[in-house]
């Protein structure tokens, strides 16, 4: 299939619990959503968030419901503050700003959120207990709440112009280009991510923006053929990188040989397979691809 | 189940190394129970492992006195993992045996995948050779920074500062065995409690690089002081 306007940009994903998690008893903290974009012309955002779920992090289910909102809406906004602006302009303000914007949304829906319901002293005692009085003590401190709640964020937005990158902590980005190239990643991975470590958004603002990493893409022809966005727990789970990077061409020929609803039917069993035989970790992934125009995107 | 996309799924590695003093001072009752309690550890870690089946634990261990060796070289599946009995003789080279750890835990030795190594030092004395540098290069290793670091002091003659600096944390302090009966359940704590905690999937915003280590660890519980017997005095 060719990259033409017979096409049109869909979405789907998927995410599961942990097989770790099942046997805790913690709930799924990872999120992911898509929206398309609001106003005239073809263009959809998605976002997916990885919550930390370690035991300081008692919130991170919520924290990643309100990442993956805040990415939504504040690139939303972006590409339709933006729409008849130069690309260089375009390109200068996602560098520039699109970091804080994010960063601070998130912040914004988290204090929102803790102000209608403060961390409680059971929720408190829950923290000391499984990991000690600093834990504890950091939630209690002015501002410390927002760790509660902590988060990675990944997003992409395409338009008819360009294609948008975000991220902040771990998880990966893949694009097939066309059909039958190889795999690329926009955002190389951060190698000082290791051993469970990464960066977050509930970090003081200003280490959440200046670890936010953005790239843009400026169409010139062809749209890639597919994106997809993972939390850690999907390529955590492979032997390899490239084992892993291979999911991105082998889903982009299982869309185009058998269909997205085809697809979107084995996902939550791919997904829960990954994390059984690998990383016990939360499972998430959302795709864009170029397919059939005939197709109403979903929201 | 359809043809699923990717290459091969396997479990994360974990690496376990026991740090273990060999000097003359640890002859007689002080390595006995080294070797009974790790041997008795085994079966708990493996249990450990089957709980947490998307760790892959894998055992190392080192032995210091006058320098310092790889007592087991390879990281053995815990599954297989077996124990030869350590003898005592010698020096406190435990700067040479963080050197030997600091190369294992190189970034280039370490699966870009694995989860955060636990390093156990077992130790009854005072460092005879430059430690502060063996440390100082252990804790360059961005593995050894992030790596669950547990110190047990054996006795009464061991330097606790040593100990202190080794575990970078200072809310977290050296278990102190001063009798068999405490050693021995020291080390099964320290086989197996860290394990499970290093096992977790949770992610944790980075400490900085301070080697403040970023795992939170359950506190042991209290010496033995009931049923000591007075062999079992250190």
């Amino acid at each position: 299939m060719t990259n033409t306007s017979t096409q049109a940009w869909r979405q789907f994903g998927a995410s599961v619990r942990g097989s770790q998690h099942e046997r805790s008893g913690l709930p799924n903290q990872d999120s992911w959503g898509a929206q398309p974009l609001s106003g005239d012309g073809e263009g959809l955002v998605i976002a997916v968030a990885d919550g930390h779920g370690s035991p300081k992090a008692c919130r991170s289910a919520e924290g990643s419901r309100l990442a993956v909102q805040a990415a939504c809406q504040i690139l939303n906004e972006f590409v339709a503050e933006h729409r008849s602006a130069e690309i260089p302009v375009v390109k200068a303000e996602a560098e520039r700003r699109l970091a804080s914007r994010l960063v601070l949304q998130w912040r914004a829906l988290v204090t929102r959120d803790h102000a209608t319901n403060p961390i409680n002293d059971e929720e408190l005692s829950r923290v000391q207990t499984a990991a000690g009085e600093s834990a504890r003590r950091t939630l209690t401190e002015v501002d410390g709440f927002y760790h509660a709640y902590g988060s990675t964020v990944l997003a992409a937005v395409v338009t008819p112009r360009f294609v948008l990158y975000f991220q902040l902590g771990d998880g990966d980005i893949l694009v097939v280009p066309r059909p039958g190239e190889e795999t690329l990643r926009p955002i190389p991975p951060d190698e000082h991510l290791i051993a469970n470590e990464t960066t977050s958004l509930c970090l003081e603002p200003e280490k959440a923006i200046g670890a936010c990493q953005v790239r843009f893409h400026f169409i010139q022809g062809e749209f890639p053929s597919l994106i997809l966005l993972s939390s850690d727990g999907y390529s955590n789970s492979f032997t390899t990188a490239t084992g892993f990077e291979r999911v991105a061409t082998d889903l982009l020929a299982a869309l185009q040989s058998e269909g997205q609803e085809w697809v979107e039917r084995q996902l939550p069993d791919w997904l829960a397979a990954a994390s059984s035989a690998g990383s016990g970790d939360d499972v998430t992934l959302a795709v864009l691809w170029r397919g059939p125009a005939a197709a109403t995107p979903r929201s | 189940m359809a043809n699923r996309p990717g290459g091969e799924f396997a479990s994360r590695p974990l690496q376990f190394m026991f740090i273990a003093d060999c000097s003359g001072s640890m002859q007689g009752k002080k390595i006995e129970s080294v070797n009974i309690a790790i041997r008795e550890s085994i079966p708990e870690m493996q249990r450990v492992g089957d709980e947490n089946p998307n760790a892959q634990v894998l055992v190392r261990a080192v032995r210091f006195s006058s320098g310092a060796q790889w007592h087991v070289a390879q990281p053995t599946d815990v599954k297989q993992f077996r124990w030869a009995d350590l003898a005592a003789g010698g020096v406190t080279d435990l700067g040479e045996a963080f050197g030997l750890v600091a190369d294992a835990l190189k970034v280039e030795n370490m699966p870009q995948r694995g989860l955060p190594p636990v390093l156990v030092l077992l130790s009854d004395g005072q460092p005879t050779d430059n430690w502060e540098g063996g440390l100082k290069s252990l804790m360059a290793q961005p593995w050894g920074q992030r790596a669950v670091r547990i110190a047990i002091g054996i006795g009464d003659d061991f330097e606790p500062s040593v100990l202190q600096k080794f575990i970078g944390n200072p809310e977290v302090q050296p278990l102190v065995a001063t009798n068999a009966p405490t050693l021995v359940q020291y080390i099964r704590w320290a086989s197996t409690v860290p394990l499970k905690a290093a096992s977790s999937p949770a992610s944790r915003t980075s400490a900085g690089g301070s080697g403040q280590g970023n795992v939170p660890i359950p506190i042991a519980p209290p010496p033995v002081t009931s049923g000591i017997g007075p062999g079992d005095v250190f």
